[in-house]
């Protein structure tokens, strides 16, 4: 049986920055440790990248592979998900999830982020959909958090268009060619389709949730100095 | 905005780092060896991060940024290790690449003006 559901929110850092932070792989262990404690790649091209997500528990690693796909210059597809090792019992034998993450021009300061989600399970699963959402928006903004505390302290300190940090030749990224050429020059940037433009979105700081007014009591002013 | 900050160097702990933080302002770290003070920008050099005192390591004297865990040496200020060269750079690009050389960058050190019992710092944005 087919799931989807979208969620959409604004967050204040411009669109070539929240681009980059998902490209800027030197973080994710460090920063995401909670979500993401290890990765290992098993391919890599100029626009998709296979690898194992991992989580070591009892000197096991656990977690499930995945493919990363960036279509320039702001979507991001996550899809191909399978338990790793492929014999655990995992959730990923039963469901098959893929995701789509676009990240639209707003302002100069403000992106809006279009999480979708697609899932197909079996029927014995469906009446639990609403605790498998919670858990994979969770997962997600909660990463997203992380990354919006660390881009308002960068823009806070160097103004809304530094990404001159990702663009520095030493400095490694994922695709980097492709972010380059999108973020690099003088392109337009991606704008969201008319449907999505007269919505009044929320700030994802602002969210009505527990958790999230947990992060920014505590955690986001941990990493960004701020507020 | 410009701000004359006066700290109490009895305030400032002997082998850890002391955070200022000011509203509106990066803030700074004031270290104390023996008698000595040293005050840094509290801004990574890298991409800006922030440190806090679960950042510093005691032991080996370093703070490790929290954003991308960059290593600083707080003898020579340089940035010592970047983990990711080796967990993750490394196996996705040639060995004669670039991203494999060490990047040269130094936490930012800022002057102040010592007197018996205090220390007085002058901080704008600007100069932080």
């Amino acid at each position: 049986m087919k799931y989807n559901f979208q969620a959409s929110y604004l967050i204040d850092a411009a669109q070539s920055l929240v681009v980059g932070a998902y490209l800027d792989c030197e973080h994710y262990y460090y920063l995401h440790d909670e979500a993401i404690q290890h990765c290992e790649i098993l391919d890599y091209s100029p626009t998709h990248i296979r690898w194992n997500q991992i989580w070591r528990i009892f000197n096991f690693k656990i977690g499930h592979t995945l493919t990363t796909k960036y279509i320039p210059p702001a979507t991001f597809i996550n899809e191909k998900i399978q338990a790793f090792p492929i014999w655990l019992p995992s959730i990923h034998h039963i469901i098959k999830v893929e995701s789509r993450s676009d990240f639209y021009y707003w302002d100069e300061k403000t992106t809006l982020s279009l999480f979708t989600v697609d899932i197909d399970m079996p029927w014995y699963v469906y009446p639990f959909r609403k605790i498998l959402k919670y858990l994979i928006l969770r997962f997600k903004i909660l990463i997203d958090l992380e990354d919006v505390a660390m881009l308002a302290r960068k823009t806070y300190l160097f103004g809304s268009k530094s990404v001159f940090h990702l663009l520095h030749k030493d400095q490694f990224i994922l695709f980097k060619d492709e972010f380059v050429k999108s973020f690099g020059g003088t392109n337009p940037p991606l704008r969201p389709p008319p449907e999505l433009q007269n919505n009044n979105y929320e700030h994802i700081t602002e969210i009505k949730k527990p958790y999230i007014k947990k992060f920014m009591k505590t955690r986001y002013r941990e990493l960004s100095g701020l507020r | 905005m410009r701000h004359l900050i006066k700290i109490l160097k009895k305030d400032v702990p002997f082998e850890k780092p002391f955070f200022v933080n000011l509203a509106g302002e990066p803030g700074v770290i004031i270290f104390r060896e023996n008698n000595s003070f040293r005050v840094l920008k509290n801004v990574c050099p890298h991409m800006g991060g922030f440190f806090t005192s679960k950042d510093y390591c005691s032991r080996q004297k370093k703070m490790t940024c929290p954003w991308h865990a960059y290593e600083f040496s707080l003898s020579t200020l340089q940035l010592e290790k970047n983990p990711s060269v080796d967990e993750w750079i490394a196996k996705l690009v040639s060995s004669d690449s670039h991203y494999l050389k060490p990047r040269k960058m130094k936490l930012v050190e800022l002057p102040f003006v010592e007197e018996k019992e205090v220390l007085w710092l002058k901080l704008g944005f600007h100069e932080v």
